[in-house]
């Protein structure tokens, strides 16, 4: 900046160069906000193209996905439902993202933390009261989540193994296991219908948040979204882990603790999924079974490149995709349409969003004068 | 005497590794050819997907299943092109490219293969009809 060399007693220079400050934060802060946005209407142009083209209005779909997502009391606080395990699932990508890491084994530490959840719980069914044994719980899916996620990053660190390859195919490892487990050992015989552990029972449950009918994720997502904004902002963990996303060998020239940083990043983030597992089985199914295989670990990883990695901007994001993802039967019934309409949507959406990347820095407009230190 | 049925099982598993592995074979000989240039396509889930589907559906209305072959070779070509142009813009992650590819290749797959896994029944469109006004009281009281 210019303004360092002037006096630092002259008022109206202070303020001057205080607001110049204020409007290149703006304007620098202002890509990251319009590029997304922008790429979210190109993507709702796409899809409604599409739509004209099969003979559908695209009017129609998206009203309806207003209207199935957000229009009433119950589609919303079903939206709300649906967008908890999204915020964690998706801060499970978010944080190694920081670190320069793309982890996407969120789906599989979900699985693994709700299976382990499920099992620790029914030998204490019935002797320990609900909310140690909920707590208890939620431990084991943390830690669990952690350690599936945690194995990804330690092979990173170890042996220099492609963390995203890692992380993907202990996805699949991680649901062989709780199918083999669910159908065997684990497998609750007086259940015919669907292979799962044996029910936690309706005395177990999490409850709702009181006078709604969303269940305490939600709640929990929120706050530990906020608290690992804080963590990665304001701490000096956050600031070494970006400075490792920025460049892993300078960092490790400063002699920062790479490798802890990154072990200590997924685990944060495989114990976010495993999180969002025990809120799966004790909010919504009440047993471990195919069911939590439900494609919300992927829907995060689009929901965290939405949010540009942003633990606050993924809350917001992620209630509009539960919305999205919460609208899919409603479309299905009215537009007699399949339910993959709105797995198109999301891919398409993502394609686009990642595409608007290649924009950064192209626009004269957020370009200012000595901010170009951004790549 | 024990001999005959032991060499049953492992022909039995011979054929059944060699019809599983195809599939392997080909993804992997394309995955093989991405990566010469440095790239990973992790979105060949949803090319394989959409491939298949392509195949089922052309072979279906044109009676050849060697139209349907080359429809699910063109489906993946397409895809493949797509995740090429995207992957050469500057700052684009291929890997994150290849995962969006992958939604967007079984969405597409999905969405114009319900038709063919599910014959729909004729239904009964004055009740339906009521249903649906009905529903519409439901979610919107006012």
């Amino acid at each position: 900046m210019t303004g360092v060399s002037e006096p630092i007693g002259v008022l109206p220079a202070v303020v001057a160069e205080e607001q110049r400050d204020l409007s290149v934060r703006i304007r620098r802060n202002a890509e990251y906000v319009v590029i997304p946005l922008f790429a979210l209407a190109a993507s709702v142009v796409l899809f409604s193209l599409f739509l004209i083209a099969i003979g559908k209005s695209p009017l129609t779909f998206f009203a309806l996905v207003e209207r199935g997502g957000f229009g009433t009391a119950f589609s919303l606080q079903n939206t709300l439902q649906r967008s908890a395990p999204l915020i964690l699932t998706a801060l499970a990508v978010a944080i190694p993202a920081r670190l320069g890491l793309i982890m996407i084994g969120g789906e599989g530490a979900l699985v693994m933390g709700g299976f382990a959840a499920a099992v620790s719980a029914i030998p204490l069914l019935g002797h320990v009261p609900p909310l140690p044994t909920l707590c208890l719980m939620a431990l084991v899916g943390v830690f669990v989540g952690a350690g599936w996620v945690g194995i990804a990053g330690l092979l990173r660190y170890a042996r220099g193994v492609n963390e995203t390859i890692a992380s993907l195919l202990l996805t699949y490892i991680g649901i062989a296991t709780m199918n083999f487990f669910v159908e065997g050992s684990f497998r609750d015989i007086s259940n015919p219908n669907k292979p799962s552990t044996k029910p936690i029972g309706e005395a177990y449950m999490v409850g709702k948040i009181p006078g709604t009918d969303v269940h305490w994720g939600f709640a929990v997502g929120i706050a530990v979204a906020i608290a690992l904004h804080i963590l990665m902002t304001r701490t000096t963990f956050g600031f070494a882990a970006r400075m490792t996303g920025g460049s892993m060998r300078a960092a490790q020239a400063q002699g920062l603790p790479v490798g802890k940083l990154i072990i200590a990043c997924t685990m944060i983030a495989g114990g976010c999924a495993g999180l969002a597992g025990f809120f799966e089985v004790a909010a919504i199914q009440g047993r471990a079974n195919a069911s939590l295989i439900a494609g919300y670990g992927f829907t995060g990883i689009l929901v965290s490149f939405l949010a540009r990695h942003n633990a606050i901007a993924i809350i917001f994001v992620a209630i509009l995709f539960g919305g999205i993802v919460a609208s899919g039967g409603l479309v299905q019934r009215r537009m007699d349409m399949p339910d993959a309409t709105v797995l198109l949507l999301q891919g398409l959406t993502f394609v686009v969003l990642l595409v608007s990347e290649t924009l950064y820095g192209r626009f004269k407009i957020f370009q200012v004068a000595g901010a170009a230190d951004r790549t | 005497m024990n001999q005959i049925p032991v060499l049953i099982v492992l022909v039995a598993m011979l054929g059944g590794a060699l019809r599983v592995s195809t599939p392997f074979m080909f993804v992997a000989l394309g995955e093989c050819l991405t990566e010469k240039s440095g790239r990973v396509n992790l979105g060949l889930e949803g090319t394989l997907v959409l491939g298949a589907m392509c195949a089922y559906a052309v072979s279906y209305h044109s009676g050849s299943p060697w139209f349907g072959t080359l429809a699910a070779g063109g489906a993946g070509a397409a895809l493949g092109a797509l995740h090429g142009y995207i992957c050469k813009l500057p700052r684009v992650n291929d890997i994150a490219i290849g995962i969006a590819m992958m939604l967007f290749g079984t969405g597409l797959a999905f969405f114009f293969g319900k038709p063919y896994i599910q014959p729909t029944a004729p239904r009964l469109g004055c009740v339906l009809g009521m249903l649906s006004s009905l529903e519409v009281k439901v979610l919107r009281p006012t």
